[in-house]
């Protein structure tokens, strides 16, 4: 028998899986972020406040498990062979070769950030979170958010090709 | 004269941030800075990329281990694809839904309350 708080929980892990991609840049370390979130998410359940927002909380844990993770040994990077991206993936080998190409270029150019660029980035435009929003996982202000974005895109544009604009 | 725009602001613009009013002086704003309206197409593009880049766990079904570590080991029988419905991209314009002005890259998505690209008619003010 299964409770609410594990249906919401697996429900959600969906967009936790792709938080923890942008993060760790491969399949089989962003599964394994995943799976410790959960893990741990269960273990703390009873800190979690019902009618709150469960996707911020498990954003928060996913985000503060990886900086421990890095903290601890500071793990392999990305890897850049786009073969690798797949370990773990559940027989989803069919992806296109150029989905994985692009994967494995938009992951090496968010390697080079700063950890805590790269997760106000990963937050805003990959999973959609507003400023506020993203601030309230991060638990820092709102103009902390805004200049880690401008930092992290000011990095970014030019190393995905997107700088034409002569706004630098 | 072409006054630049401060890039918080259009990256505030792209993020979905402003109120309509806001979003609708930029709108404006861009029409005429074309170096603003090539910056703001940058970012509309690396939100894309990277949304892209990143996606496609959320068509993949839960994985049997992470499912197991939420469900317990016995409830991993039966394990049920989980397919969100990725939100429907398409760029339009916001006033009138048309497609926005051809030269437009068609970055962004359409939500209520989210003013992205406009078409030829609304994307700028009536010239007399």
């Amino acid at each position: 028998v299964s409770t609410s708080f594990q249906r919401d929980l697996v429900s959600l892990v969906p967009k936790l899986r792709r938080f923890a991609l942008s993060l760790t840049g491969n399949a089989a370390d962003g599964d394994d972020l995943v799976q410790s979130a959960c893990e741990k998410a269960l273990r703390n359940q009873a800190q979690f406040q019902s009618g709150t927002r469960m996707d911020s909380w498990m954003y928060r844990i996913v985000q503060t498990l990886w900086l421990d993770d890095l903290r601890k040994r500071r793990v392999r990077g990305p890897s850049l062979d786009p073969d690798d991206h797949d370990i773990g993936d559940e027989g989803k080998g069919a992806r296109l070769a150029e989905d994985r190409m692009m994967l494995a270029s938009t992951a090496a150019a968010m390697a080079t950030l700063p950890e805590p660029q790269r997760v106000v980035l990963s937050l805003v435009a990959v999973e959609g979170l507003s400023y506020k929003e993203a601030a309230d996982v991060l638990e820092v202000p709102v103009g902390t958010v805004m200049s880690r974005l401008s930092r992290a895109r000011e990095a970014l544009l030019p190393q995905l090709g997107m700088s034409r604009g002569g706004r630098q | 004269m072409m006054t630049v725009m401060d890039k918080d602001r259009l990256a505030a613009f792209v993020d979905g941030e402003l109120s309509p009013e806001e979003a609708a002086a930029v709108v404006l704003h861009l029409a005429d800075t074309p170096v603003d309206q090539a910056y703001v197409d940058d970012l509309f593009a690396a939100n894309e990329a990277l949304a892209q880049a990143f996606g496609a766990p959320l068509s993949e079904p839960v994985p049997e281990a992470i499912h197991a570590a939420i469900m317990g080991p016995s409830a991993a029988t039966n394990v049920v694809a989980f397919r969100p419905r990725r939100a429907l991209a398409r760029s339009c314009c916001p006033v009138c839904c048309r497609p926005p002005r051809p030269q437009a890259l068609l970055w962004g998505r359409c939500r209520p309350g989210r003013l992205l690209r406009k078409c030829w008619t609304h994307a700028r003010p009536a010239r007399r």
